[in-house]
């Protein structure tokens, strides 16, 4: 398997002194995850700062993903805020033109109190933990590279 | 593996929305408040397999996990 790469998705946002430009440039990789009944094709931010991979509950319930309810965790990001994440199994597709990856994890899907909070990050568990990876600033692309650790090598 | 094609910039008015681009991202289908609802709605619009990404606040910046 090759190494992947992804050019950075560009949001156009108010401007500030702290974002001058009126852009911001994130590192996102096109996926599919699939449960039990279903699947989805999304954006994900590739997030080295996540710890876990976690998506929002409402996709959980879209694709009927195999849910570990009984065994629900908390996370929190930078402001401190806890929400309550759901573990549940499924299979994580990464979707380049021509080729892809995937693979089975067990990930998390955060139960967030407003639609506003809702957001797909693959974070090193279930995701990163299996690649190499490299984020080029300059040329806005991120690059990944499958580790021998890679739990499957289909396609 | 490649997915270099620089893809259109996200226009400011979608920002804090869920967006669901063609197969291809080429162009947005629709755009909505959730995810069951943007979903929908792209499949409404004849597109099987939309991709779906939820875009950035214009007011607030991301720095991970929960804001």
């Amino acid at each position: 398997m090759d190494t992947d790469e992804w050019t950075y998705r560009r949001y156009a946002v108010d401007e500030s002194r702290i974002c001058p430009s009126g852009k911001v440039y994130r590192p996102e990789a096109k996926i599919r995850v699939s449960g039990t009944r279903g699947e989805a094709y999304l954006r994900a931010l590739l997030d080295t700062g996540a710890d876990h991979t976690v998506l929002p509950f409402s996709i959980a319930a879209d694709i009927s993903a195999e849910l570990f309810e009984g065994e629900a965790d908390v996370a929190k990001g930078v402001s401190g805020h806890e929400i309550t994440i759901v573990p549940g199994k499924v299979e994580l597709e990464l979707l380049g033109r021509d080729e892809s990856c995937r693979w089975t994890a067990v990930i998390g899907f955060a139960q967030s109190v407003s639609s506003m909070d809702e957001c797909s990050i693959l974070g090193h568990a279930g995701c990163l933990e299996f690649f190499l990876a490299a984020f080029d600033g300059l040329s806005q692309v991120v690059e990944l590279t499958p580790r021998p650790n890679f739990p499957s090598l289909a396609q | 593996m490649m997915d270099t094609q620089q893809p259109p910039t996200v226009p400011i008015e979608h920002c804090g929305k869920w967006i669901a681009w063609d197969f291809d991202e080429t162009k947005i289908i629709a755009t909505g408040q959730s995810y069951a609802e943007t979903r929908k709605a792209a499949q409404a619009a004849g597109e099987d397999r939309p991709v779906l990404v939820k875009a950035p606040q214009a007011d607030a910046r991301f720095i991970g996990g929960h804001r």
